[in-house]
């Protein structure tokens, strides 16, 4: 592990049981991703992938091995300490519909501020959010109630509230699966600028090897059936 | 602001279950309102009967014409006065045959029901019940009247009074006793004798001496006089205490039943609501919110609708305790002491603790799903 290393993973397996059946989720998984690295994290559907980046997120817990962020071994921490952490440090783009319905814009994306630890200015947020949400074509769309909006305008909004608390780490897991071409590029092209500017530690999960063009990723892991089979190294 | 937003979540949630949070609503208002009128009834009515007996106290026995001990009763604690006859030598054998043990004697006729006003005539030499309660020490003059607090209101503050078409000057009003002798008015014997033909007496109150015990002297004045019935007041305290006593039995077994119904589903309903948001929890615990904050969120919520479900169901108990008495037992004598709203606090404390409860058993089986199988619920 070098000074820049954000996330490494370590023998990392998950293996669901159902019905005492067992099925591999993710096996064996060895990655190191540096500060400020943009890392694409390819497969079809199946693969693994929405199950490697909810370990890395301390979503679920692993059968075996551990995820360090920070030199931090989050399955070490309690729940909240491991709440704490994860408020803090990681931006989540789910990969279901992640509103609550009967919030407006303006709250959801702030949601994750009041679940924060530390003391925030409110109003500075709102101004970042507000920012956000012009930079996503949805200027004004602040008092909307979330059941209000489009399929495509609700993972925008959940973009926006992913990068709100000003995380180190983005995990995004098929961030513009419900997005037109046009805004699936205008959405890519905001995430290149934000990862830049911002130094974020960026891991997008997705199917489509475009998307990862798209998005200039620094490096692509490729997964199937729950394994990294290749590694390719961009930039 | 944040916390602000978190106490908003709550409201819209509860909003957005109107229903759901009404079922959760509406069992805690049974329990609260069951829990409290229980205690509340057998308080009332304590606090009352012992005001009540502090102010007839003055008298340890009362002397009716036999069988006339319910309608004496009526008046004392309805103030329903319908009048009985009994023969005036009984006072002098009374007196004279206990008067080592008796220490104040004195009698009243109750003549009649004039529209709900209870016309008496006293003897202002003998009488003890009715002077020390008066507002003005006057003496009663000739023709001359006192009034009981309510008679006075229904009179309409008036000064004096027509009785057998004879003027009677109010002199003097009597403190609010709660007791039937609020709704009388008092004249003097010797006056009303003027006015009409009276050849009876009704009651004969008694006070005995301190060394005495006026339980066993009401006792061999009925076996010395049997065409007499002797009340002792504490003893007439008893009887009405053992029928709120049976009436509160079977308020605990309603109270027992219902309160386990009302736990059963207030946890189920509970139940129902958290398991709905398995997701909503998904999403809060994704984006940074601990166990503990999600619990906390759901416990608000479960405080916002259980406090004014508690407040509402205890102060409607204590409002209809007081009104079952009042109206259907007719029990004039009743009042609110101050300290039955501590019940509201502790009906609150009661049915929080039975929520949070709920919550937190429902929630505690919850929490052991990991964060994506909840965001993945639908």
């Amino acid at each position: 592990m070098n000074n820049r290393t954000k996330i490494e993973t370590k023998n990392l397996t998950k293996i669901y049981e159902r019905e005492e059946e067992k099925f591999i989720g993710v096996y064996d998984i060895n990655l190191t991703i540096n500060e400020g690295e943009f890392v694409g994290i390819l497969g079809h559907s199946g693969a693994g992938k929405t199950t490697l980046l909810s370990l890395m997120g301390g979503l679920i817990k692993p059968t075996k091995g551990s995820v360090y962020i920070n030199n931090v071994d989050i399955f070490k921490l309690d729940d909240n300490e491991l709440s704490h952490f994860r408020n803090k440090n990681i931006g989540f783009i789910f990969q279901y519909s992640s509103l609550i319905p009967n919030f407006t814009v303006m709250e959801n994306i702030l949601l994750p501020i009041v679940f924060s630890k530390e003391k925030k200015n409110l109003r500075e947020y709102e101004t970042r959010a507000k920012y956000f949400l012009e930079r996503l074509g949805l200027k004004g769309y602040e008092d909307k109630y979330a059941y209000e909006l489009s399929g495509g305008e609700q993972r925008r909004v959940a973009i926006a509230r992913a990068f709100i608390n000003k995380p180190e780490i983005i995990l995004a897991d098929e961030p513009t699966a419900d997005l037109d071409e046009d805004t699936e590029l205008k959405v890519l092209k905001f995430f290149r600028e934000i990862q830049r500017k911002e130094n974020l530690t960026f891991v997008l999960v997705t199917h489509s090897t475009e998307i990862v063009d798209l998005c200039l990723c620094e490096t692509v892991y490729y997964m199937k059936k729950g394994r990294i089979y290749d590694k390719k190294i961009i930039a | 602001m944040i916390k602000r937003l978190l106490l908003e979540l709550s409201i819209r949630n509860i909003n957005r279950r109107k229903l759901r949070f009404l079922l959760v609503f509406i069992p805690i208002f049974i329990l609260t309102f069951i829990f409290t009128y229980l205690l509340v009834i057998s308080q009332i009515f304590l606090y009352s009967l012992n005001e009540l007996s502090l102010k007839i106290g003055q008298a340890d026995i009362v002397v009716v014409p036999m069988g006339s001990l319910v309608e004496n009763e009526d008046f004392l604690l309805e103030g329903n006065l319908r009048p009985f006859k009994l023969n005036p030598v009984f006072y002098d054998k009374i007196k004279n045959q206990f008067k080592d043990e008796i220490e104040r004697i004195t009698y009243q006729i109750y003549l009649e029901n004039l529209d709900g006003i209870a016309l008496i005539a006293i003897d202002p030499r003998t009488d003890f019940i009715v002077k020390p309660l008066l507002e003005k020490k006057v003496e009663l003059g000739e023709f001359e009247a006192y009034v009981g607090a309510k008679a006075f209101e229904k009179l309409g503050g008036k000064d004096s009074v027509e009785i057998y078409s004879k003027k009677f000057r109010i002199v003097s009003k009597l403190k609010e006793t709660g007791s039937g002798l609020d709704y009388a008015i008092f004249v003097r014997v010797d006056d009303i004798k003027k006015l009409k033909d009276i050849d009876y007496i009704s009651v004969i109150y008694i006070r005995a001496k301190p060394e005495v015990d006026s339980e066993i002297l009401a006792y061999k004045i009925e076996n010395v006089f049997v065409q007499v019935d002797t009340a002792h007041l504490t003893k007439m305290g008893k009887k009405i205490k053992k029928s709120i006593n049976d009436l509160n039995n079977i308020l605990k077994f309603m109270f027992l039943i219902s309160i386990i119904l009302c736990i059963l589903l207030i946890y189920n309903i509970y139940s129902i609501i958290i398991n709905e948001r398995r997701k909503e929890i998904g999403i809060l615990k994704g984006l940074g919110a601990s166990n503990k904050d999600v619990l906390k969120l759901l416990l608000l919520e479960g405080f916002l609708v259980c406090s004014p479900a508690s407040i509402f169901g205890s102060v409607v108990a204590i409002i209809l305790s007081y009104l079952t008495l009042l109206k259907f037992f007719k029990l004039i004598f009743v009042k609110i002491p101050v300290t039955v709203f501590i019940f509201v606090p502790l009906s609150l404390l009661i049915s929080i603790t039975i929520t949070f409860l709920g919550i937190y058993i429902t929630f505690s089986k919850i929490r052991r799903f990991d964060i994506l199988s909840l965001l993945k619920s639908i």
